[in-house]
């Protein structure tokens, strides 16, 4: 009976109800998914609980576990996914492209979550007009590809957005620079600015179609100062700089910036101060942590911007969240016994010799891959073992060895045995358990030591050698250890409040791969939404233009038999609501609004302004309450990758119309009555 | 506990259920299964997600071949079936839904008949060697040659492959770019020297997960993961010219290798590990002696053997896999060793022409160049999510397949349907001509035969229909048999306006062409081969489609005969 039960593994198809009723197209019938589409509302519910963590101010929520009675507290969407237990296949696959995104680009998740929910949402409003999927699909993916389009040429270089915070960037410019600065303002400014500009010719509309002559025609004698200051662009002894029509160099850009020295990555440290200050988005003590971070790899030579490869961070429950500082080294917790160590090692100045193991340090630990002999049996002739040895034998072998290497910190990757650890204290060497592979890895680099498997591999070339240890006042039992010509920095994030310190290194996390990617792009994409709106702004655009028969830019175009996607229009509109929609969350939680409604109706009115020509754009750009000092940018790479991310997520669900459950059994499958068992 | 328990229950006999589609439950099954997967069929295909419930990988795929593997029937019909398409797949790579879709719809089309089923089965044998027939001769209207003078009908093969599957998540170029890169891997796995029998060369394909799809390209030689700790300035440091490699298969990782049942005795005082590692690393002594450069490993290598290596100047690459070990030896010419406790002939060495370090974002490769056989290539394939890239790299594998599959056999049949059209039409039309040859043959009455024919053909129109999953409407112009269709599901009063060009993109309207919709009946006719110069722009592999075609009625004709199912329940 039970070897029964064994092998009768089935699957169940779970059909949507609506296939169901269909089984048997009958032609001229259109009866298209009517009835509700289960995996698209799944991801709207689903991204409509990460709600509350866009935006500079963020809620946080506690998760409580009922059955053990724990709970964590989340201020991230990344981490409230991966705390929710998630049953349900469209759930599992929205987590699991929420964690590839956050694990690849460090930021831009919650505006994935977002707009994987809103557009599964405006999805879900096309099945209801009854538009067929495969045209849905093909706006969708269409109006996306002309967004990232427009986005390309609406980002601006990094100068122009330093240039932007005005009277404080004067300062930054008041180091004696080169001409070179001037030049790299001097192309392509201000795109934003003049798209903005609601008096001109260059209304919104015409944003991304490059080549509209319209506004060629009256361009050039257009150049003129902007009068309002946060965009002052003010360089070296208030020279003003002229402006050109950014949307006419949008596309000769990267040509001219590529060779000034800006672009090339030779920021200093100023220009990464006030570009730390425009990616900050509300997060100023972790930015400072960031920023002085890379002021420390600046220090220690090399190029003049942030390494994240060369960060690592160290949470420290006690202190308050003001001691929470950068060191250049890495630092570890340790025992009270090994502080004693330390202090001891420190008079030895950088003189100290280092060994590294890559694995465990113990007699059974054997390398990866190493399988061990299962049928095998010891014997012995006789009683008294001469070969036999135990834990205690082999730990003291282990001291003999590192002793004869002149050995005084030992960097393990994995743990270290228990009797191994005591007699190491008890030879005054420094072990340090659980380093990080990248840790190991800079200090193998700088100190000359190679890490190693095995005691056994240790020789007098796998030692480093330049090392130096010290304890940290006032953080308690915290070890600073250093190689000269390091660039490796740890960030100490302190709390009194132990529950808070993942949420404080999450968005540590999140500033540091702003700031760096912000650099690595080169440009920035001007945020609090004017992003968004005028994304949107391209759609409602591009869903009024009059039908093309042809539409090569759409998946499986080719298949297409020539029909005309008459649903393009009412597709890419829904669509377009989606960013309005961000906008206005956005916009309602940090607080510019007092309820959801009122942000969503302002910036409809906004877009029926862009629309009009009448934009006052700095609602757009300040808030609405006046002129700020800084403004808010976002990366551009990591934002339009979000949004791939969210529409292919969106598409793959909106596509699926059949879940298959494998391994259902038969008892399983007769309690639930309405699977059919295949 | 188990075992014994098993040893004291009684045996059951087995159970045996005769004529086993008379059962409404197995039957409504197997039309279940053919609705998910002819739902799947086509570039509008549905995805269909695969998992377990408790928290497993899901799979999202819309490829038969995917899709049969990763379920486990329950009924013995349904595991015949999949079983067939499977091992069609295996071997063609292509037509695996059609294969399925048209058993099931002869199936199906046979249930509905009064008609004995082995008679229904003698006309399915008959048609279908009418229908291999005709696709074989020269002038069968529905076969294009494939010339290998240009790239145009290569590239819509390879294109035909990939934009079938919606899993993709492709754009027009995206689609586009992906053919050209497959089609430029092929062309390279194609040996420059002729002489004697040739063997293809191997195109591997490296998949990147998170790099955008316009930066897949084909490199010469193989990619491996880059070893953990090598530096860009060990592989520098190595410098230009052939560069010897020793390749093993054999764990280098210091363990006793499984020589057999029973346990092994050791006595206390030997140290196995301590053994195996000296001659590990007399192995190493010799290959420094040697002169070899790159030390290869399938499997892992032991640490101190690493360590020993690299401090003579040799890269090590250990964890190759099984699947690059093939294409590493066609690219090196190297021998892989098994064993590590002799000395290593010299003759087993191989050669690369050199090394490079290639990034695709965030994942560091070593480039290996070949020095001998340049008829190896890495396709490093880029997309954006796993979903899309597992799917692409399939769809990418299956193209490569397709093409060399057309190297044999140099015929593509028209795609998107029209195939299926067509070749329904000449079989209505052939089986109205030769009806009392077939009713001698057979031994049938004459109704029966015309019944069974039209079941025929009729499950070929449904797999055309197949392709259709927005409610549009299929047509098939009465001249040519070509598959047409109409968006929206309203009736005109004339087709002409209403259509673009055929499926397969070779017709365009024209005044004296007459359409019905695809359900309909109509009078036979014998459908001309095309007469335009145009050529088509969707293509189907031509080998694969027609053992499909064998495969689907062969299998169909076995379910169909089917008296009884003897089951061991134990």
């Amino acid at each position: 009976m039970a070897s029964y039960m064994g092998n009768s593994f089935r699957q169940t198809v779970l059909m949507d109800p609506v296939e169901r009723t269909q089984q048997m197209p009958i032609l001229g019938c259109a009866a298209i998914n009517q009835g509700p589409h289960i995996g698209l509302q799944q991801l709207a519910a689903l991204a409509a609980a990460t709600n509350a963590f866009l935006g500079p101010k963020k809620m946080c929520k506690f998760i409580e576990d009922h059955d053990t009675g724990e709970s964590c507290l989340v201020c991230s969407s990344h981490r409230l996914l991966g705390q929710l237990d998630l049953s349900s296949a469209v759930g599992q696959l929205l987590n699991e492209t929420a964690q590839a995104h956050q694990k690849e680009w460090g930021t831009g998740t919650g505006s994935l979550l977002f707009m994987a929910g809103a557009w599964s949402l405006a999805a879900l409003d096309c099945l209801h007009e009854g538009i067929p999927v495969a045209c849905i699909v093909e706006a969708m993916a269409d109006g996306l590809d002309s967004c990232l389009e427009a986005c390309s040429q609406i980002s601006l270089p990094i100068g122009e957005a330093l240039c932007s915070l005005g009277s404080q960037g004067g300062e930054r410019l008041g180091r004696g620079g080169s001409c070179a600065d001037i030049k790299a303002f001097d192309s392509g400014s201000f795109p934003l600015l003049q798209s903005l500009e609601p008096t001109g010719p260059f209304s919104l509309s015409s944003l991304g179609d490059a080549g509209n002559t319209r506004a060629h025609g009256s361009g050039n004698d257009k150049a003129q100062t902007p009068q309002t200051q946060p965009m002052q662009p003010t360089v070296r002894g208030n020279i003003k700089i002229k402006l050109k029509h950014s949307r006419h160099f949008g596309l000769t850009k990267s040509t001219e910036e590529e060779h000034s020295p800006l672009y090339l990555g030779a920021h200093d440290l100023q220009d990464i101060t006030h570009l730390a200050s425009l990616v900050s988005h509300g997060c100023e003590d972790g930015m400072r942590l960031v920023v002085e971070a890379c002021r420390i790899q600046a220090r220690g030579g090399g190029k003049e911007e942030i390494d994240i490869e060369k960060l690592v961070t160290c949470v420290l429950p006690g202190p308050p969240e003001g001691h929470a500082l950068a060191l250049r080294g890495f630092v570890a917790l340790i025992s009270e016994e090994q502080a004693a160590i330390v202090a001891s090692l420190k008079e030895r100045g950088q003189s100290l010799r280092v060994a590294m193991f890559s694995g465990d340090l113990s007699k059974d630990y054997r390398h990866l891959g190493f399988s061990r002999p299962a049928d095998t049996k010891r014997v012995a002739r006789k009683l008294n073992l001469p070969g036999f040895h135990s834990e205690a034998d082999w730990a003291d072998e282990a001291v003999a060895t590192l002793l004869k290497f002149r050995v005084d910190v030992v960097l393990v990757g994995g743990l270290v045995v228990e009797s191994l650890r005591g007699s190491c204290i008890a030879r005054g060497l420094l072990v340090v358990e659980r380093v990080k592979r990248g840790v190991l890895r800079d200090l193998a680099e700088m100190s000359g030591a190679v890490a190693v498997a095995y005691l056994s591999q240790l020789s007098e070339d796998c030692v480093g050698v330049g090392v130096c240890a010290r304890m940290l006042r006032d953080c308690g039992m915290v070890v600073n250890m250093q190689a000269e010509g390091t660039r490796l920095v740890t960030a100490i994030i302190t709390s009194s409040v132990a529950g808070k310190l993942q949420l404080l290194e999450d968005r540590f996390w999140a500033c540091a791969s702003r700031l760096s990617q912000a650099v690595r792009d080169g440009r920035l994409l001007p945020g609090r939404g004017v992003t968004e709106i005028l994304c949107a702004r391209r759609l409602q655009d591009l869903s009024h233009d009059h039908v093309d028969l042809t539409h090569p830019e759409s998946p499986g175009a080719t298949h297409s038999i020539g029909a005309p996607n008459l649903y393009r229009g009412v597709v890419l509109r829904r669509m377009a609501e989606g960013w309005v929609g961000y906008v206005a969350m956005v916009k309602w939680n940090s607080g510019e609004y007092p309820t959801k409604l009122d942000a969503w109706t302002a910036i409809t009115q906004l877009l029926k302004g862009l629309e009009a020509g009448i934009l006052d754009r700095d609602r757009l750009l300040t808030n609405g309450k006046g002129l700020h000092t800084a403004v808010v940018y976002d990366n551009v790479a990591a934002k339009l990758e979000a949004w791939r991310k969210a529409l292919d997520l969106v598409l793959l669900v909106l596509q699926t119309d059949t879940e298959i459950i494998t391994g259902f059994n038969t008892k399983e499958a007769e309690a639930a009555s309405h699977l059919m068992l295949l | 506990m188990l075992d014994r328990m098993s040893r004291i229950s009684k045996k059951q006999p087995s159970v045996c259920t005769p004529d086993p589609l008379a059962d409404v439950e197995v039957y409504h099954k197997l039309a279940v299964l053919g609705q998910v997967l002819s739902s799947c069929f086509g570039p509008h295909g549905r995805l269909k997600q695969i998992h377990n419930s408790v928290g497993g990988h899901i799979l999202t795929t819309s490829t038969s071949a995917v899709l049969l593997k990763a379920l486990t029937l329950s009924h013995p019909l349904l595991k015949l079936l999949a079983a067939s398409v499977l091992n069609h797949v295996s071997r063609f790579s292509d037509c695996g839904l059609f294969a399925a879709i048209l058993s099931c719809a002869l199936v199906d089309q046979a249930r509905g008949l009064s008609v004995e089923s082995s008679i229904v089965s003698g006309v399915y044998r008959r048609l279908l060697g009418q229908c291999s027939n005709y696709l074989n001769q020269e002038d069968c209207g529905c076969k294009v040659p494939v010339d290998f003078g240009s790239s145009r009908s290569l590239l819509a093969l390879a294109r035909g492959v990939i934009t079938s599957k919606p899993t993709c998540m492709l754009m027009h170029r995206e689609a586009q770019h992906i053919s050209k890169q497959v089609l430029q891997a092929f062309l390279q796995t194609i040996p420059l020297n002729t002489l004697g029998s040739v063997t293809l060369g191997k195109m591997v394909v490296v998949p990147v997960e998170g790099r955008p799809v316009g930066d897949t390209t084909v490199l010469p030689g193989l990619l491996v993961d880059m070893p953990e700790m090598l530096h860009l300035t060990d592989v520098e440091h190595l410098g230009q010219g052939p560069l010897r490699l020793a390749l093993f298969k054999v764990s280098l990782a210091g363990d006793l290798s499984k020589s057999g049942e029973g346990t092994l005795e050791v006595d206390w005082e030997a140290c196995l590990e301590a053994a195996i590692l000296e001659q590990l690393l007399r192995l190493g002594e010799q290959m420094v002696q040697d002169g070899v450069h790159v030390f290869a490993c399938q499997r892992v290598v032991h640490p101190v053997l690493q360590q020993y290596l690299k401090k003579h100047g040799i890269i090590v690459v250990e964890r190759l896999g099984i699947a690059l070990m093939e294409p590493l030896i066609r690219v090196t010419g190297a021998q892989a060793v098994a064993t590590f406790q002799i000395p290593i002939p010299v003759q087993s060495y191989g050669q690369v022409a050199g090394l490079g370090v290639r990034r695709f974002g965030s994942r560091d490769m070593l480039h290996m160049l070949p020095a001998g056989n340049q008829d190896c290539c890495t396709l490093v394939l880029c997309h954006r999510n796993e979903t899309a890239l597992n799917e692409l790299k399939v769809a990418c594998q299956r193209a490569d397949h397709i093409l060399r599959l057309t190297l044999k056999e140099p015929w593509a049949l028209l795609g998107a349907g029209c195939t299926e059209t067509h070749l329904g039409a000449y079989i209505k039309h052939q089986s109205r001509i030769d009806v009392s040859e077939a009713v001698s043959e057979l031994g049938c009455s004459h109704a029966d035969y015309l019944l069974a024919a039209d079941a025929f053909f009729r499950s070929l129109d449904s797999t055309a229909r197949a392709l259709e999953h927005d409610g549009q409407g299929c047509l098939v112009d009465l001249t040519y048999g070509h598959r047409w269709v109409v968006p929206g599901g309203t009736i005109p009063i004339t087709w002409g306006a209403e259509v673009g060009s055929c499926g397969c993109g070779l017709m365009h309207p024209r005044g004296n062409l007459d359409w019905v919709p695809l359900s309909t009946e109509y009078l036979p006719f014998s459908p001309t081969p095309p007469d335009t110069g145009a050529y088509p722009l969707v293509l189907d592999s031509f080998p694969a489609k027609l053992n499909a075609l064998q495969v689907a009625v062969e299998t169909a004709n076995l379910i169909l005969e089917l008296k009884y199912i003897i089951e061991d329940v134990n």
